[in-house]
């Protein structure tokens, strides 16, 4: 019932607007035949785009998180504080907030054009989450293996690389990689310091061309088919890893 | 691990440091661009003094829209994620797969853009707004702030709720299947009916271990409310926009307007915490 109004809904906002389906239209946004040789289209063009700013980002998300992990359960006070305020700070922001701020404030002054700010107002929102992903991972690691391996004599640096981190790390790979998937999705969100993402790239080809509806339903589409298979398959790897 | 509370000489030094980063990033940040910061005209947006005292400026209002948003639309969201719930675990549960799926793996930005033009497009908000505008008063100005604003607001509402919908009748749905089987067969053992059942034994239970993850995607909620000032629902994002390019107290305003959002979002985050530590 519910559905079949939302259906209706749908439809009467389409049908309002006397809208004028040209699907046929839509096809040569992504990739376009000009002068015999196959070419990219904007769509195309903003969704590798997407793909870039959302691997640039992932990388700094982890090597944030990590940091942050290991800073939330260092022995040092200060480092602790940090982390944790950190983690308080970018939870409690929104990430379009967020965005500006660093894009206003630090773009100008430590040259980052668009697309770095953007994937690093990305990675600094989700290394908050990578960080309490991996914290949780190392908290999971029972204590006596860093005693032990401290009383055999290995240092701080080597405890973490041969000890703590190949015990947590498995546990906390498929929440990570699904953070990474929601990454893609959020990445859309650069569109608002014009960056040319796929988001961005429909929005302009709507003012150029007016197929409003086409655009965005295959934009969606192109975000889900990216970000549903790989939630999946994640989903499925961590029912396999708790049984 | 064991991690001790003393405070040594490394941590005077990281303070320094820390200290010496931020004065040197800040100090940066102006460099280029020549910034004056004036605090004193940022807090203008705050509070307007006027002849009969203080009003509300433009960011105070923007944090009172935004917690209408949060309040109408949780509450929303916590309703039609009860509903999908429901159909997920009914046979009915192919559509309500597909509106969960959708909605998980769609940027907020994009769903907001499809839903305003699509459902926006049929003039039901704008309906709704001067129904509330000829009849609202003065409760419907402090439930649903400025008549001239309010078709865009409701339109806010049901958006936000429809997409946060999926993501809260997930945690309503686990929230269920994390009560034991042996609960749902030793009521029924005790003669009690479905719906009794469901009411007495299931979802007592359900809501205490739902209640933290509810609480953050609440958080979730708020913080993704401020996307919908792209599509020009005035609520504190918006505001803070309008404020920044009027006055040209960048830095301030959106410091200021990040802070409220914190403030906002700060007690619920306590809120999971607390629950997650009972539960």
């Amino acid at each position: 019932m519910a559905l079949s109004g939302a259906a209706a809904l749908v439809w009467r906002g389409a049908a309002s607007l006397e809208y004028d389906w040209r699907w046929a239209r839509l096809p040569r946004y992504f990739f376009h035949k000009t002068g015999g040789e196959w070419r990219a289209g904007p769509l195309a063009e903003g969704f590798i785009t997407t793909l870039q700013i959302s691997a640039a980002a992932a990388v700094f998300t982890v090597v944030l998180g990590l940091f942050f992990a290991a800073a939330a359960v260092s022995r040092t006070p200060v480092l602790r504080l940090l982390s944790r305020g950190y983690v308080n700070l970018m939870r409690g922001t929104p990430l379009l907030v967020q965005l500006y701020l660093l894009y206003f404030m630090f773009g100008n002054a430590l040259a980052f054009d668009r697309f770095w700010a953007g994937a690093l107002a990305l990675a600094m929102f989700e290394g908050a989450f990578a960080a309490e992903i991996l914290r949780a991972g190392i908290a999971a690691v029972p204590s006596g293996q860093n005693e032990s391996a401290a009383a055999l004599g290995m240092r701080g640096f080597h405890r973490w690389r041969f000890i703590i981190l190949p015990q947590a790390l498995p546990l906390a790979l498929p929440p990570l990689a699904n953070l990474c998937v929601s990454l893609i999705k959020h990445s859309s969100i650069v569109t608002v310091i014009a960056v040319a993402d796929l988001t961005d790239a429909g929005r302009n080809l709507i003012s150029e061309t007016y197929l409003v509806f086409e655009i965005w339903l295959a934009v969606g589409a192109l975000y889900i088919l990216v970000c549903l298979p790989p939630a999946r398959a994640i989903a499925a790897w961590e029912r396999r890893l708790r049984k | 691990m064991n991690a001790p509370q003393r405070w040594g000489k490394k941590d005077a030094a990281l303070c320094l440091l820390f200290v010496l980063a931020a004065a040197y990033l800040i100090g940066r940040a102006g460099e280029n661009i020549s910034y004056r910061w004036d605090w004193a005209a940022a807090w203008g947006y705050v509070l307007v003094q006027t002849e009969e005292g203080f009003a509300p400026g433009l960011l105070l209002s923007g944090a009172a829209a935004s917690l209408r948003l949060l309040l109408f639309a949780g509450a929303l969201s916590l309703l039609l994620g009860g509903l999908a719930a429901a159909l997920l675990m009914s046979p009915l549960r192919a559509p309500a797969v597909c509106y969960v799926e959708a909605m998980r793996n769609t940027p907020p930005l994009v769903f907001m853009f499809i839903f305003f033009y699509f459902i926006g497009g049929g003039g039901w908000f704008e309906s709704a707004g001067a129904w509330l505008v000829k009849n609202g008063g003065v409760l419907g100005e402090v439930l649903f702030g400025p008549a001239n604003l309010a078709p865009n607001f409701l339109g806010g509402i049901v958006c936000l709720a429809v997409f946060e919908a999926a993501f809260f009748a997930e945690i309503i749905r686990a929230g269920i299947l994390s009560v034991e089987r042996g609960q749902w067969e030793a009521a029924r053992g005790l003669g009690f009916s479905r719906w009794q059942i469901l009411r007495l034994v299931v979802l007592p239970q359900a809501v205490k271990n739902a209640a933290a993850p509810l609480a953050g995607q609440l958080v979730f909620l708020v913080k993704d409310s401020a996307i919908l000032s792209v599509i020009s629902v005035s609520e504190l994002a918006f505001s803070a926009q309008e404020a920044a390019s009027s006055s040209r107290r960048i830095f301030e305003v959106w410091l200021l307007a990040a802070a409220f959002y914190f403030v906002i979002c700060w007690p619920l985050l306590r809120l999971a915490a607390k629950l997650e530590k009972r539960g």
